[in-house]
This record gives structure tokens, sequence and C-alpha cells, in this order.
């Protein structure tokens, strides 16, 4: 097995006004895939992250106010699995509900530090 | 997920829609139902935040999570509106000085506020100068958490229809500046009839809705309960009147699972199974029914719960008390003499011995104009005219029942009631 990082971008959150039936139907997605993964000894771990921030940037150590990317490419979430292969990884993250709402899961390995 | 046991925990059924309405009273009760649209804000962002936050893992307590980030916004609102803006009359200087500030909204959005709040709430969706359909839109988008699109389909209308309803009910809230206080003047408060009686439409319209592929909407009953509940509870022991629209949806929902066949086909009393009925909410009914004989009131709600109970309380069809039955249908059509109640009444004639009796009264109702499409008055009348051993009469009035029908499951039923009587030439 080894570890691998889920990167999420966008998602529901983004999406203002749901109502509050489709909010907990999507939230029954969620607790249903990550309690697929870990049945699965995917063993997942997580933290989802809020909107704004800062971002400090370049030589000078620009400080700026919130994260500067595209609404849809906004980072909502990373989440650490164990698979045994990217190819693993990847069809895992097919599961997750996150694409409803148009978002986007990145899977990297995470390096091994031998 | 919970650390221990790696499963994640579920959420509690309709969290959201119920915390939304609990919210949403706490707030509009500090903000003054004038700022409604900010505290439906403050409540939509909490909930937007928990859609973020808790989609690894749910919190302990979601409830008290909700909350506190509802608390946390609302004292940012308050602090940031306290000179331009004007909250609710009655708390207005509380919120003011941030002396008194963080305790009164603790206060209100304590759990031990909830059942006045939506109290509170309710009396104040519920005013005279709306309509009973703006009445029970209100309730259900302000204290069940509904969107539009949601209370449409239940009430098989356009979204442009709830959202009309939404906008006049939202221009008569603007004029308030504070909500409606939960003290009742007395039981007779016509404040009190007016939630009753949309809360009994709520159920009604889930109970015998209208809606074509769905006969009985579940949700809309025990919302309906739900509220009620607030009422019974919230009140200093309840008013007599809301005890007994309790054990009327009771006693009504007990019988739900028996009512509707495999088929979806609406089953008649003598067909069901009373083995199916559920005893413990009939118990409810029963404790609620005692509560509502506190004083010397007698409603038409005590009517047809006494009526419901009876029929609970029957091992059959045939041991039922249908003498019982027609004594409270006369006192109940005493006080409303309305077509609808004549023609049960009717119906409880024949069923207790007198189906002659009966019968005339079902004809003489034909003339009224209220009862000409109702398909129920003719489901009535047949069984009437199959007590008196008509039985091509009756063939006849289920077959015109079933043209009237709402829905698929009312249709076929009176059509397999036409088929029961029909008589081979």
């Amino acid at each position: 097995m080894a570890k691998f990082i889920y990167v999420f971008r966008g998602g529901a959150f983004l999406e203002k006004g749901l109502s509050a039936t489709a909010m907990q139907d999507h939230l029954k997605l969620w607790g249903a895939w990550m309690g697929e993964l870990a049945k699965q000894g995917h063993q997942p771990a997580g933290e989802a992250v809020h909107e704004g921030g800062r971002t400090i940037r370049g030589k000078n150590k620009v400080v700026t106010d919130g994260p500067y990317a595209e609404l849809k490419d906004l980072v909502t979430g990373n989440l650490a699995i164990q698979a045994a292969s990217l190819d693993e990884a990847a069809k895992l993250a097919l599961g997750c509900p996150i694409y409803i709402y148009d978002g986007s899961v990145e899977v990297r390995p995470v390096a091994q530090m031998g | 997920m919970s650390a221990e046991s790696g499963r994640p925990e579920a959420l509690v059924a309709s969290l959201f829609r119920h915390e939304s309405g609990r919210l949403v009273a706490a707030l509009t009760r500090l903000f003054g139902p004038h700022n409604l649209q900010l505290a439906e804000d403050v409540v939509q962002e909490a909930l937007e935040t928990a859609l973020q936050a808790w989609k690894f893992r749910l919190p302990n307590n979601p409830r008290a999570w909700l909350g506190k980030v509802a608390r946390n916004r609302a004292l940012d609102v308050i602090r940031r509106g306290a000179v331009e803006r004007r909250f609710a009359t009655d708390y207005h200087e509380q919120l003011a000085s941030e002396w008194s500030l963080a305790t009164t909204v603790d206060e209100s959005l304590a759990e031990a506020s909830t059942a006045e709040n939506q109290l509170r709430m309710m009396l104040t969706v519920c005013q005279p100068q709306m309509s009973e359909e703006t009445q029970v839109t209100l309730i259900l988008k302000f204290l069940c958490g509904f969107a539009s699109s949601e209370i449409a389909a239940a009430f098989l209308c356009t979204e442009e229809t709830i959202d009309k309803r939404l906008q006049r009910g939202r221009s008569v809230l603007r004029q308030m500046e504070s909500l409606a206080p939960a003290a009742l003047a007395d039981a007779e408060d016509s404040r009190l009839g007016a939630v009753l009686r949309a809360l009994y439409l709520l159920f009604n319209e889930g109970y015998h809705g209208s809606h074509p592929s769905m006969p009985t909407r579940v949700v809309l009953c025990e919302e309906a309960m739900r509220l009620c509940a607030f009422l019974t509870e919230g009140m200093d022991g309840g008013a007599p009147r809301a005890h007994a629209l309790m054990a009327l949806m009771c006693f009504h929902f007990s019988r739900v699972a028996g009512r509707i066949d495999s088929d979806g086909i609406y089953l008649p009393l003598a067909q069901q199974d009373r083995a199916v009925w559920d005893r413990a909410l009939m118990e409810r009914g029963m404790a609620h029914l005692n509560h509502s004989a506190r004083g010397p009131e007698l409603s038409a709600l005590h009517l047809e719960a006494g009526i419901a109970c009876q029929h609970c309380l029957a091992p059959s069809l045939a041991e039922t008390d249908w003498n019982a039955i027609l004594g409270l249908y006369d006192l109940l059509y005493e006080r409303n003499p309305s077509p609808v109640i004549a023609i049960n009444r009717a119906l409880a004639r024949a069923y207790a011995g007198n189906p002659q009796g009966a019968l005339r009264d079902a004809v003489d109702l034909a003339e009224e104009p209220a009862l000409a499409h109702y398909p129920f008055y003719w489901a009535a009348r047949g069984e009437i005219h199959a007590r008196a051993n008509q039985r091509e009469a009756a063939h006849e009035c289920y077959q015109r029942a079933a043209t009237l029908a709402r829905n698929p499951a009312e249709e076929r039923a009176f059509l397999r009631n036409a088929a029961v009587h029909h008589i081979q030439p």
C-alpha cells in the first residue's frame, strides 16, 4: 500500500442557495463514499477548508488576501488515502460526489521517504 | 466518522431542514420579522459552512455545531448593523448593548427556547389577512425548511405560485417588528385557531392529498405532528384544542400503513389489516385525547378526534361502535352543518344499522354543489346503496366516484368497489 493525496477543487460549497434537503442529501453521499473507503481499509483522513485565506508569494513575500484561483479551481479540501497503486487511487476517486456540483479531484502520489 | 469504529455517523433525518426552521425562528425573534431575510441569510450561511466542513466527518454534536456558527455570525451581523438597523422592538436594547448582547443571543438560540420560538414563529406567520394557503406555505418555508420547488411539488402547483404566496407573506411580515407573543389570551384565542387550522390543512394534504402519483405524503403528516408538538409542549400545559388536533393526527397516522395495498390501491376500512396499525402511536393519541378533555371546551377537533379514536379502538369494522360515531357526527354537524360532514354522518348511520335513513340523507345531499364533484360523496353514497342492498345503484355511484378521482390510487379503489357491486346481466 502507498499513500495518495486527493486535492478537491470546487464542488457543492461554492453552489450558493442550495435547499436544506439538497445539502443534506449531498452530505449523505459524502458520508457513504467516506464510509466505503474506510470499510475497504483505505484509511481516509482529510480536512475541509473554508473560503478565504491568505496567499504569500515571491521573493518579496507579498501577502494577499484570499486564494486567487478561479472559483471552480478553489481548493475545498484534501484527503489522504492508502491504495495499492495510482490506478486504484484514481478509480476510488470516481466514487466521490464532488462531480455532481462540477468539482474536481486531483490524485497525487505522496513522495516516499524510504 | 468516529475514530473508534471507522464508520461514518449517520446524519439525523431532516437535520438540515429542521435546524433551518429552529434557527430561523430563533434569529427572527431577535432580528424581528421585518428582518426575516437577514435571519434566513445567516442560517443559509451556517448550513453552507456545515456542508463544506462535514464532508469528511460529522462533528460530535451537529446541532450544537450549527447553533454556534449561527450564533457567531449573528453577533457579527448585529454588531455591524447596530447603528443603522432596527432589530426586534422587544430586543433592541439588549442587542444594542455589548453588555447584554451575547447572553441575549445565546438565550434565544438555546435548546430550551426552541419550542417557544417555533410557537411564536407559527403564530406570526398565521396572520388573519393571509389566506390559509399562504399560511401553510410560510410554515413549510420558514418552520420546516423546504425550498419553493419542494413546496410546489408537495402541493402540485408551480414554483411561481409558491413564490407569489411567499412574496405576499413576506410583505405582511415586513410590517412586523417583533414575533407574536407566545402567551395566548385564552384557549379560545383565534390566533391559536389559525395555527391549528394551518397544521390541520398540512396534515390533510399529506394524508388525503391530491397528488397524482403519491397518495400519501408521509413527510407532510410528520411535519404537522412535529410542529403541533411545539403547541402541546410549548404552551402552559398546551391548549385543549392543540391536544385534540394532536390526538386526531396520531389516530389517523397510526393507520397510515394499512391504508394502501401493495399495488398502491386504497383499501376500504373493512379490508384494512388492523394488525399493521401503529399501537404506540394510538396510545400517544389516547394520552393527547385525555389532555384535550381538560377544561370545558368541546371543539370540532375534539369531536373529530373522538371519531378517529372509535375507529382505532374497534377490533373490526363490524365491532365498531357506530352509534357512538353517529352521535359524534351529530354534534359535529350541529356546530358546522357542512355537506361533507353530512355525508360522513349518513355513512355512519348506514353502518349503525339504518341504511334506509342514510340513503334518504345521501340522496338529499346530491343537490349540494360542494358534493357534486367530490369523489368521496359518490363513494360514500355507493357504500350506503350497497348496505341498502341496491347493488346496481352502488355500482353506478362507485363508477361516478372513479371518474372524479384525483389520483390513480383513488380511482382504482373506486373501480374495484364498482366491480364488486356490478351485477352481471
